[in-house]
């Protein structure tokens, strides 16, 4: 597991400082993207199953308020990288801030990828995004 | 597969049948038969009233053919034209819904022969028939004047039209007449058919078959008033007078009726004097839509209940009360529980088609491709004439009815929104429910959709709305 998010969040290269780098591969690589997995399902469940599905709301559906939800994902992944950094108390730097846009984009495609799937679960947004 | 042959005679018979059409796209059942040829009798080639019923049927007909026999729907009854139920060898029927007079461009005087006549037969058709009678143009039908119209629709009988009908007349085909009783055409035509199909000596084929059917008629007396004026044909005053001569004749000389439907009304505010042609576009009339009843109520009965008394079963109508503005707790019970819900889901079908269809990007428009269709499958823009054409389509139909003396007007039709559309009776709505909201619409038919399987878009689409609107009615609405 820690490998697999050490793979997926060290494509921008290696933790910054490199003094940091255990407690990135040990602590915030698996923190950040289990939180992102986890917060994206949700966002999912959310907005395919309860909006769209149970509470039987028929007009928040469009592509738009999908997007809306992507958005706020994304701006979720971004937040908890910081918040992480912060817990973690690493030093400084802008590659927390490189870290959390790429966190952000994760969030997105994860997003995207995983509507395929939850769109058919749905029946108000079975069509969304497409 | 019965038939009902349906004579709409005159220009009531035409507006009676535009009513029917709309009863039948809402879904009311017509049981007992599986198929209604209209046949529309009128000589008046350019009566508007007759030229928008026929423009409905043509759609209708079209919209059937694509939808094609269901259990329950919206246009669930086969309309069609008396071509078309079989093949015509000769063709010399036309694929119309109107009886072909063949242009009958002349006038009375010429139509008999006048000038050519003795001299004593000159002096009879003197004393039967009045100057004006005799110099009317018969283009535009006989103008009030049934002694007119009883020589010209003598020869009816023997029509290709006629003979068609009659060989393709089967066991258990009905026929049922609709006409006025104080007009020209709707008065003469109606006595004079009867008499032909059920004359033992009757030259047409299948003639036991024609005088055993079961035969109903409903026969409209005055309803309305035209606008005196001096130089007008057609004198409402003598409305009365023709009523009570007609039916001193009706009494002794209707034979093979098996039931006969009597409807009037008070005359109200007063039509223009329009004794034919395109000018003669009078608004729908709740009595017209009675009318229409008539012939649902008639194909109700069972063979066995129409031919147990010793004679016709005569009826009469009542309201529950004298009212200027008819709304659904006006009607009695049977007819407010046989046309309630089907008007009312026609209503919101009609203003959900209008207001929500061409902009609805919902899972259930993706999955039919609705959006594409709207604006390029002639299917569907024979729907949209069929709901909205200014001159023809549903809502019109509804506007009239709700507009005319006395109004039929169960419905607030200037409001969008569904909960308040059926007066007297808006729907329940409080925090956790919003009623028949356009998200409580639209939920059903995502749903819907997902459960009904057929890959006709079309077909779909009108299973849609009609299973969505009869959920509405009966989730929200429930009673009226």
């Amino acid at each position: 597991m820690k490998s697999f998010f050490r793979a997926l969040y060290e494509v921008i290269g290696l933790p910054q400082p490199s003094s940091e780098t255990p407690v990135y591969r040990e602590v915030i690589f698996p923190n950040i993207g289990l939180l992102n997995i986890g917060i994206t399902l949700a966002l999912l469940v959310l907005f395919y199953l309860v909006i769209n599905r149970y509470m039987r709301v028929a007009t928040f559906s469009r592509p738009r308020h999908w997007a809306l939800f992507l958005g706020l994902n994304a701006l979720i992944a971004f937040v908890i990288v910081i918040a992480q950094a912060n817990g973690q108390n690493v030093e400084s730097h802008s590659y927390i801030y490189w870290l959390a846009l790429l966190n952000a984009i994760y969030a997105a495609v994860f997003f995207f990828i995983l509507s395929l799937i939850f769109r058919k679960l749905s029946v108000n947004a079975s069509t969304t995004p497409f | 597969m019965a038939k009902l042959f349906l004579f709409g005679i005159g220009g009531t018979g035409s507006r009676v049948v535009r009513s029917l059409t709309m009863l039948l796209a809402s879904g009311i059942e017509l049981p007992n038969c599986q198929q209604v040829v209209p046949i529309i009798i009128d000589p008046d080639a350019h009566n508007a009233d007759m030229n928008r019923t026929v423009q409905l049927l043509q759609t209708y007909q079209q919209i059937y053919k694509r939808l094609g026999p269901r259990e329950e729907g919206f246009f669930k009854t086969d309309i069609s034209t008396l071509s078309s139920i079989s093949q015509d060898v000769n063709g010399s029927v036309k694929d119309t819904f109107v009886f072909d007079f063949g242009g009958i461009n002349r006038s009375f005087r010429d139509y008999l022969g006048y000038n050519s006549l003795p001299v004593e037969s000159k002096a009879l058709v003197e004393s039967l028939f009045t100057t004006d009678n005799l110099e009317s143009p018969l283009t535009i039908g006989f103008r009030g004047s049934p002694n007119v119209g009883s020589i010209v629709l003598n020869k009816l009988a023997e029509s290709p039209e006629m003979r068609f009908f009659a060989d393709n007349f089967q066991q258990d085909d009905r026929v049922f007449f609709v006409s006025s009783i104080f007009g020209g055409t709707g008065a003469a035509g109606f006595p004079l058919l009867l008499k032909n199909l059920k004359d033992p000596n009757t030259r047409l084929s299948n003639a036991r078959y024609l005088r055993d059917a079961l035969t109903g008629a409903v026969t409209v007396m005055p309803y309305f008033a035209l606008q005196s004026e001096d130089q007008q044909v057609i004198d409402s005053n003598n409305f009365l007078t023709k009523t009570k001569a007609a039916l001193g004749y009706y009494e002794n000389h209707l034979q093979g009726l098996d039931a006969l439907y009597y409807l009037a009304d008070t005359p109200d505010t007063p039509y223009d004097n329009q004794p034919g042609g395109v000018g003669q576009r009078n608004k729908a009339h709740i009595i017209e839509m009675l009318a229409a009843l008539s012939i649902v109520d008639f194909m109700h009965y069972t063979s066995l209940e129409l031919r147990s008394g010793q004679g016709p079963l005569f009826h009469e109508y009542g309201l529950e009360g004298d009212t200027a503005e008819v709304q659904f707790q006006h009607l009695p019970t049977e007819t407010k529980d046989m046309v309630a819900q089907h008007l009312t889901q026609l209503l919101y079908f009609t203003k959900y088609h209008k207001q929500h269809l061409p902009s609805d990007d919902a899972p259930y428009a993706k999955n039919l491709n609705l959006q594409y269709a709207l604006k390029n499958e002639p299917i569907f823009k024979q729907l949209d004439a069929f709901l909205h054409n200014p001159d023809f389509g549903v809502d019109g139909w509804f506007n009239e009815l709700s507009q005319n003396r006395r109004a039929f007007r169960p419905f607030n039709l200037a409001t969008d929104d569904f909960n308040m559309m059926i007066n007297g009776k808006p729907v329940e709505t409080g925090f956790f429910n919003k009623g028949i909201s356009r998200n409580y619409l639209l939920d059903a038919l995502n749903t819907q959709e997902k459960k009904v399987p057929d890959d006709d878009s079309f077909r779909k689409l009108i299973t849609l709305m009609y299973g969505v609107t009869d959920e509405a009615f009966r989730d929200k609405v429930k009673v009226v």
